[in-house]
């Protein structure tokens, strides 16, 4: 890893980009409100950002994806109108998406042939990117199908992609979100590579600890406009947190639970086959959860954290009664709502969809969780099983207060709360029931540092007051930050519980990539 | 072995209009657009080319209305769908419907009236040969174009940019818009195309096929030419195969009655959405098939970002 | 859906013109319940000839109305319905399954004459049932065919297995072996009674099949133009299709409803009409042939003598001696079929090359 060292010395030379004054109006909101910033030639920018600080607005804008509604960009010193991504790439910007826009269906070869304009054979793009990745350590099979290759190697395309522009500016949409620690670190050395070759890189990342490894230029942005701009490597992770939150960051507490109690969850040998094409298969997973422990699951997204949180919720049922037992009754053939019934807690990864329906009213979410397992509150008359409105409205309104859900109407639709708010809300009605199980699949993915801090406390909380918690997370730092034993999943296998403080970045990044080879350890 | 050729013949008369509206509808799915109106289009195709090869006297002009009337009516369902961003499947739905009505009503005045025949193109010496003469050179126009029709969009999907940027779409319109391609203009195109294919199809029944004008004179046909895409699982080799065994087995099971082996007309009239039944089940069990062939994004509407 | 539109629409018409009957005017209305549009060159427009023919014969004293495309289900109840409550004082609904909502109709409206088509429910005094003897056309047709055939084959297109169906079909084989004791018949069933293009198909594989003759009982002309690309002979069915078929139609059944309805609407004027049931024929002027065209002189004249012997009563097509096609004697020699078995009849007589669904 090559140092640090800040390349562009000349003061006289304008920078590679530059914008002046970009306001970009949706509606009301200003996503983006004169932001001035510059990227010199040579150099690993930062663009950091709470989720909903404006910085995907911005580089949609200098990738010509999206036009501003005010202000001018330059490029070398010469103002120009970035109409399209084709226009962006003529000019030399690259772009890396944060979710790959890419075709699953096409070959390597054809999705990258589409980023270029007409007139480029199919074959000489073949020949190029094998030579590049190559080149860059970044091995590509042209003639695989997209569909077939593992999240990492799917960057490698789009990076690949980017880099046969010859592009000056390369912007990264948040590159390690979907990486083990391993591909991450080939990952900085590629980008290092790039930048001795010359090339300016514009890095978005709420990850603190890689933009001061990595960046030596930052633009901290919040509610739409820049706020600060530092020299991350003279910063501390602290100070960089609270720029970004405006706030000094609330600690996490933690609330000894002292003693474990009794096993709550127990999954003996649970397999389960692929209901459908793109699943994962389940593999002799045993596990247990006790009282006052958070048990941590980690693991790259695909291996099977999605299928387990359904084995578990019931979503898919066991073909033995055995596999899953909850407080001691084995639970296998049973449905969601009787799991619930045990005692137990569902929160799934995706929010909108999964976890809540996005039209409907919160109140009408609420009902549609609890009408089962809270049918003696929620429901009235005995049999003819009518609403109780007003039981569904105070307990809406229990959540709102104790999550602190913010929200722009007295009942909204769930899809009209930010992220960071509908999962306080739908982390806060499971809390309500205080369930003695509560499983969390990705309780705090794409929310804001503050929603964040609020959920990963509650569950601490939970934990701290005697029930049994169980988190499927990707994100390793909030895992460290509330996991009492961290358990691995890779290829449907899970690797066994250990506590939390034997557990390092390094195990667990090996863990990761330790089965089914289906991710090479590309170095 | 006259009795081979004609029945060769038969069989393509079948075939014809099922190909060539189902080829229309394989570049409209690939765009990731499901345009269940292909029975509507197709019947004003047909009352479009009656009429206009019974007032002209020329039945060429009436194909050439056909892909018209087939368009424009398309253009219909682009315009809903695509600017207005209305349901797919409901629209289509109703543009069915609504062309089965529009057609009769402008049609009326030309029920019962014998129409104008597009006569087969017979070569010299060539049509002459014995069997295969007829088959390969004594057919009519719109034959040839459906096969021309077919190679043409196999090679226009899988050699050429163009067809390449439309399979992107139809695969993830995000993707591809995050990429520059214009997702909404891609899919106009595609949705024309196959409104006119739709028509000529409708033309050949009209021109070809039973040279008169009667309401509902499609009978279902454009509904096949949709399960046939199903069936060919979005590949047009597929779909020549698809559409010349539903016709041989159309003109098949009538020789079958006439030879004495009894088949239930209705078994054979639902062959075409069972075999497309058994063939969603078993591309539906290989996770690469169904990656590879079936449009990600079909059915699905596309609103790009402010 | 469309045609329930169509009926409704044309309800409202019909309610309009109801009121203006209201206003005093003497007339007798007549009112026509079609199964498909006016324009199908078949089944309904014959009907519609017929309903003309009523309007030329009592000029000012009558008025008429219909209602096209009318589905053949408990849909057609509110049509007929509407029709009785607007003044109509005759109405004629024209096929076999609107028997039912007729029936219905009729006890609601005891004032009104209901005349139903092919039926043979009869369940109050109001209502009467028509139909007509098709099959002594198909008998000529026969003679003709065997009379001029080649390849001694016929082809049928047949629409569905129900007894008028089937009757035709073997008074068509009687006909043929009348002249030609070999000749044989091939059937093809379709299932639908209007599907140009499949019908189309139908008389391809037919004369592929080495059939030189085509007839039919579907109703539209594509067989007719089939048979006239390839060269062959064909028979109209319902109405004269000699346009789609000049060189290529022998003759064809004419259903002639004109007689029967304007002697109802009469009665109705005179107020002299009764419940019956008839099953008129050629004698009646109800099955005309089409000129006979196409065809040698001498067998042109057969048929002209069948035709006239059938209609003065001295030839009746189902006289024995008849062979079914399992070989049992249907009919000995000289032996008349009951209108029985003739109205349900269900089993091919000898000759015929198919085996009848059931």
């Amino acid at each position: 890893m090559a140092g640090n060292e800040q390349v562009n010395t000349n003061a006289n030379q304008p920078p590679l980009l530059e914008t002046k004054g970009i306001t970009k109006i949706f509606g009301e909101l200003y996503a983006n409100n004169s932001v001035d910033f510059a990227i010199q030639e040579g150099e690993i920018h930062a663009l950091l950002g709470e989720n909903g600080a404006g910085k995907s607005t911005l580089v949609k804008i200098l990738f010509g994806s999206l036009q501003q509604s005010a202000g001018e960009v330059f490029w070398k010193g010469q103002e120009v109108h970035v109409k399209s991504p084709s226009e962006a790439r003529a000019l030399g910007i690259g772009m890396v998406f944060q979710h790959f826009s890419l075709f699953e269906a096409l070959t390597v070869a054809e999705n990258i042939a589409l980023s270029f304009d007409a007139g480029v054979e199919l074959s000489d793009v073949s020949e190029k990117a094998r030579s590049l990745s190559a080149q860059y350590g970044l091995p590509l099979d042209p003639d695989a199908l997209v569909g077939d290759l593992s999240v990492g190697q799917r960057q490698r395309i789009e990076i690949i992609r980017c880099l046969m522009q010859d592009p000056a500016l390369i912007i990264l949409d948040e590159p390690t979100s979907v990486l083990t620690p391993q591909e991450a670190d080939t990952l900085f050395e590629t980008l290092f590579r790039l930048r001795e070759e010359g090339r300016s890189i514009l890095y978005i990342s709420h990850r603190l600890e890689e933009v001061q490894r990595l960046c030596s230029a930052a633009t901290i942005m919040r509610h739409g406009e820049v706020v600060d701009s530092c020299d991350p490597r003279e910063e501390t992770a602290g100070s960089l947190a609270s720029k970004m939150v405006g706030a000094d960051v609330e600690g996490i507490e933690h609330k000894t639970a002292g003693k474990t109690g009794d096993v709550v969850l127990a999954l003996n040998n649970l397999s389960m086959g692929t209901s459908h094409p793109f699943a994962v298969a389940l593999k002799n997973i045993s596990l247990e959860v006790r009282q006052g422990e958070v048990v941590c699951i980690a693991g790259i997204a695909g291996n099977g954290q999605g299928e387990l949180f359904e084995a578990i919720s019931g979503e898919d049922r066991q073909d033995d009664p055995n596999q899953v037992v909850i407080r001691g009754t084995d639970a296998g053939y049973m449905s969601i709502s009787q799991r619930r019934n045990l005692g137990a807690s569902f929160v799934p990864e995706e929010r909108l969809g999964h976890g809540a329906v996005p039209e409907m009213s919160l109140t009408d979410n609420m009902l549609l969780a609890r009408h089962a397992s809270d049918a003696s509150e929620f429901k009235k008359m005995g049999r003819l099983n009518v609403i109780a409105q007003s039981a569904i409205v105070a307990a809406t309104k229990r959540v709102n207060e104790v999550m602190d859900v913010r929200k722009s109407a007295e009942d909204p639709p769930a899809g009209a709360l930010s992220g960071g708010n509908l999962q306080k809300f739908i982390v806060g009605r499971e809390l309500d029931r205080n369930p003695s199980f509560m499983l969390v699949n990705q309780p705090t993915w794409g929310v804001d540092a503050g929603a964040a801090a609020h959920i990963r406390q509650s569950l601490l909380n939970l934990a701290a007051s005697g029930s049994a918690v169980l988190v499927i997370s990707q994100d390793l730092d909030e895992i460290f930050e509330i996991a009492t034993s961290i358990a691995v999943m890779a290829d449907g296998h899970m690797f066994s519980p250990q506590p939390a403080a034997d557990m390092n970045r390094e195990k667990i990044g090996l863990l990761m990539a330790s089965s089914g080879g289906n991710e090479g350890q590309a170095a | 072995m006259d009795v081979w050729a004609s029945i060769i013949l038969s069989v393509c008369a079948a075939s014809t209009p099922l190909l060539i509206a189902a080829t229309g509808e394989l570049v409209v799915e690939r765009s990731g657009v499901l345009n269940l109106g292909v029975e509507g289009m197709m019947i004003m195709g047909a009352v479009a080319a009656f009429a206009t090869a019974q007032v002209t006297g020329n039945p060429y002009f009436g194909a050439v209305a056909a892909i018209i009337v087939g368009a424009a009516f398309s253009l219909l369902f682009a315009f809903l769908t695509l600017t207005l961003v209305a349901n797919q499947v409901a629209t289509g739905l109703a543009l069915t419907i609504l062309g089965l009505g529009l057609s009769g009503m402008i049609g009326e005045s030309f029920v019962g009236h014998p129409g104008v025949r597009m006569e087969a193109i017979n070569i010299p010496l060539l049509s002459d040969i014995p069997v295969i003469g007829k088959i390969i050179f004594g057919q009519d126009l719109i034959f040839y174009v459906s096969i021309a029709l077919l190679a043409g969009v196999a090679w226009f999907l899988f050699k050429t940019r163009a067809g390449l940027m439309l399979r992107s779409v139809g695969d993830s319109h995000n993707s591809a818009h995050a990429l520059g391609i214009q997702v909404i203009k891609i899919r106009y195109m595609a949705i024309l195309f196959g409104g006119a294919c739709a028509g000529l199809a409708g033309g050949h029944l009209s021109l070809v096929y039973v040279p008169q004008w009667v309401e509902g004179m499609t009978a279902g046909r454009g509904w096949i030419a949709l399960a046939l895409v199903v069936f060919a699982s979005w590949r047009p080799g597929r779909l020549l195969i698809g559409a010349y065994l539903f016709g041989a087995v159309t003109i098949g099971q009538f020789h079958a009655q006439a030879v004495g082996v009894p088949i239930p007309a209705q078994f054979l009239t639902s062959l075409p959405y069972l075999a497309t039944i058994v063939v969603l089940v078993l591309i539906a069990r290989n996770r690469r098939l169904t990656m590879i062939n079936t449009p990600a994004a079909l059915g699905t509407s596309f609103v790009p970002d402010r | 859906m469309k045609k329930t539109l169509f009926a409704l629409a044309a309800s409202v018409a019909v309610m309009l013109s109801g009121q203006a009957l209201a206003d005093g005017h003497a007339k007798t209305k007549a009112c026509f319940i079609y199964i498909g549009p006016t324009g199908d060159f078949g089944w309904t427009y014959q009907h519609d000839q017929g309903r003309l023919a009523v309007e030329a014969a009592f000029g000012d004293k009558v008025e008429t109305a219909y209602l096209e495309n009318v589905p053949e289900s408990a849909e057609a109840q509110r049509p007929i319905e509407a029709f009785a409550r607007n003044g109509c004082n005759i109405i004629f609904t024209t096929s076999f399954n609107y028997m039912d909502p007729t029936n219905k109709a009729a006890k609601k409206h005891p004032k009104v004459k209901f005349e139903h088509a092919t039926g043979f429910k009869r369940e109050s005094p109001n209502v009467s049932t028509y139909s007509s003897k098709f099959y002594q056309g198909r008998y000529v047709q026969g003679q003709i065919a065997a009379s001029i055939s080649k390849t001694g084959v016929a082809g049928y297109i047949a629409s569905f297995p129900i007894p008028e169906v089937v009757r035709g079909i073997n008074a068509f084989i009687l006909g043929a072996q009348s002249v030609n004791p070999d000749y044989k018949l091939k059937v093809v069933w379709v299932s639908t009674w209007f599907d140009p293009p499949k019908e189309a198909d139908a008389a391809k594989a037919l004369i592929d099949q080495g059939v030189d003759i085509i007839t039919q009982h579907t109703d539209s002309t594509a067989a007719m133009q089939v048979a006239s690309e390839r060269g062959i002979k064909a028979f109209g069915q319902a109405s004269d299709m000699i346009k789609f078929g000049p060189n290529t139609q022998l003759t064809a059944i004419i259903d002639d409803w004109a007689p029967y309805y304007v002697e109802r609407v009469k009665a109705v004027i005179d107020g002299t009409w009764e419940t019956q049931d008839v099953w008129h024929g050629m004698d009646h002027g109800s099955v005309v042939m089409a000129p006979y065209t196409n065809m040698p002189d001498d067998v042109a004249a057969l048929a002209t003598k069948t035709a006239a012997a059938i209609k003065d009563g001295s030839l009746e097509p189902f006289t024995g001696p008849v062979t079914k096609q399992d070989g049992t004697v249907w009919l000995k020699d000289g032996e008349k079929s009951d209108i029985g078995t003739l109205l349900g009849m269900n089993f091919y007589v000898k000759g015929v090359d198919d085996k009848l669904p059931q």
